[in-house]
């Protein structure tokens, strides 16, 4: 197995000069899935974002490394970064209304990585499209194909932007958060989906989550991350085991269960956000 | 629906006027026969025949210089409604898409342009370019490109927040390609809408112009030239300035109302 994403020490920074993520450090190998956790403004989508070259406007990569498939990252030119990232990284993001563009048919929208990065003429592009429909499960592909976004149902986007991450055999997907935005029956079917298609192409998978129910079914190994501070790392099997982080802890308690509603959906106590925050601290005290 | 109609059809009616002016205006529009001045239309006692609309105080018929005005009225609407569609949405295009300094510029330019009041803006100018038709056009798209920059720089603004263009970007579209192919479409339903909107303003900034006699030369049929004479014939003879008011506020009505039937029907999300 060799080793498709490697990150090293990232900070990351806005214009201001604060900190959104504090020197990650995470390695994802081919096939393998990697969770990608922590409570909304961790930091957790900047990490897919700076890989994929997308930061917001004023937020930069201030300090430490992304290799992709061996290569620096950001050692890279811009027109040679975007090229290996487009042919090696696909993303599926995590809210389905803003990801299509209205105004396309869906079939251009999937088609379009097929001839920008692999070169291949319309027509063949077309056909590899309603076959990657048919593998997402939609039932009718030449009709969803010519068909525009509003056209379709949520859960039927997000297996369209499913189908099309996966349309360039990418070495790497970094889905963000890709079921947020669906109802729990779809979830279910759209992480089944998206944990097939992984196994069958082979791809390594960032999985960016908050749902802890999500990770422990889907990725044998996570990073847990506080204010863009890695908590936790390591097999899942671990931190899920009988001593797990405290902050890994109260995340699986806050979790709706519905076999013992009393004991779900729990905030973080207080005592443990105060050792995190000390902990945060004196990570960048030490980093100077 | 019923709207698109209704201002569709007046505007193919302006515009088919405006066509065929030659053929379908019953006199000539500068032909003045004092014995059949300030003759009332054929609904009022006293009506000419042949004289639809009556005449002014120099015995010019209304109806034929109505039609002749639809002309000048249509050619202002079209072209400084388009100049100003042109400059304003490349500019708000370009400030919404790549943000930072080129947003500042163009931001501070619209402030600038903004403070000025628009009428007497487009007074000084045409005083500054001299009367005539084509420099009330230019007047008109200088003044108000701001409308259009203003509104689609926010549009674009919002659209390029969206995942689909930072999709595009990660599968290496280059910037200039992402804006034509992904955000301009989407921009389209509203320049549209504004652009319909601007042509029925400039049909009205053409008639002030026009009032204050810095449009074209007066002799020439303009709806503004019709209202301004016929405000010093208000108590003979109310309907020299009763008529080219009316087509005025219809036209101006139209454009807006055609501007947003378009829109439901284009724009495929409300489709």
């Amino acid at each position: 197995m060799s080793v498709v994403l490697e990150i090293d020490g990232l900070e990351v920074r806005t214009r201001g000069g604060q900190r959104l993520l504090r020197g990650v450090s995470l390695s994802v190998e081919t096939g393998e899935t990697h969770g990608l956790v922590g409570e909304s403004g961790a930091g957790k989508s900047m990490i897919g974002k700076a890989v994929a070259g997308i930061l917001p406007r004023g937020v930069t990569v201030t300090d430490g490394s992304i290799r992709l498939d061996g290569q620096d990252l950001l050692a890279l030119g811009r027109t040679k970064r975007r090229r290996l990232v487009g042919e090696r990284v696909a993303i599926i993001p995590q809210d389905p209304l803003t990801a299509l563009n209205p105004c396309r048919r869906i079939g251009g929208q999937i088609t379009d990585r097929l001839i920008h990065i692999l070169g291949w003429d319309a027509k063949r592009a077309r056909l590899r499209a309603a076959e990657l429909l048919e593998e997402v499960a939609i039932r009718d592909p030449a009709r969803v194909l010519n068909a525009y976004p509003h056209e379709i149902s949520g859960g039927m986007r997000q297996r369209v932007l499913i189908a099309a991450a996966f349309a360039a055999e990418p070495a790497l997907i970094i889905a963000d958060e890709p079921t947020t935005a669906l109802d729990v029956t779809v979830q279910k079917q759209v992480l089944r989906l998206i944990g097939d298609l992984q196994a069958r192409h082979g791809t390594a998978l960032l999985f960016v989550t908050h749902d802890m129910g999500v990770v422990a079914k889907l990725c044998p190994s996570l990073t847990v991350l506080y204010a863009g501070h890695v908590v936790d790392q390591g097999k899942a099997a671990r931190i899920f085991g009988p001593a797990p982080h405290p902050y890994a802890r109260a995340l699986i308690a806050a979790t709706p269960r519905y076999d013992r509603p009393e004991e779900s959906l729990l905030p973080v106590p207080q005592d443990v956000i105060d050792a995190l925050d000390r902990e945060v601290a004196q990570a960048d005290g030490a980093h100077g | 629906m019923v709207r698109l109609w209704l201002s569709g059809g007046w505007l193919a009616i302006l515009v088919l006027a405006a066509i065929f002016a030659p053929w379908i205006a019953p006199h000539d529009p500068l032909a003045q026969d004092l014995f059949l001045e300030r003759l009332p239309p054929v609904w009022i006692d006293g009506a000419e025949p042949g004289y639809y609309l009556g005449t002014d105080s120099l015995g010019r018929d209304v109806l034929s210089r109505m039609i002749y005005g639809a002309r000048i009225a249509l050619i202002v609407a079209v072209l400084a409604g388009g100049a100003a569609a042109l400059i304003g949405s490349t500019l708000g295009l370009l400030a919404g898409f790549y943000g930072g300094w080129t947003d500042r510029i163009v931001g501070r330019i619209i402030d600038i342009w903004m403070s000025f009041p628009p009428v007497l803006f487009a007074i000084l100018l045409v005083a500054v370019l001299g009367t005539g038709l084509h420099s009330v056009i230019l007047a008109i798209a200088i003044i108000d490109w701001t409308r259009f920059a203003r509104v689609i720089r926010a549009e674009t603004m919002a659209q390029s927040r969206m995942d689909y263009v930072a999709s595009a970007v990660v599968i290496g579209r280059s910037r200039l390609g992402t804006l034509a192919a992904e955000v301009l479409p989407n921009v389209l339903p509203t320049l549209l809408v504004l652009f319909s909107l601007e042509m029925g303003i400039a049909v009205i900034v053409e008639a002030i112009l026009s009032f204050v006699n810095l449009s074209i030369s007066s002799d020439d049929p303009t709806w503004g030239g019709m209202i301004a004479e016929g405000r010093t014939q208000i108590h003979f003879a109310p309907w020299v300035l009763v008529v080219p008011m009316v087509a005025l506020f219809l036209t101006v009505l139209s454009f807006s109302q055609f501007g947003e039937g378009l829109k439901d029907r284009i724009d495929p999300v409300l489709r």
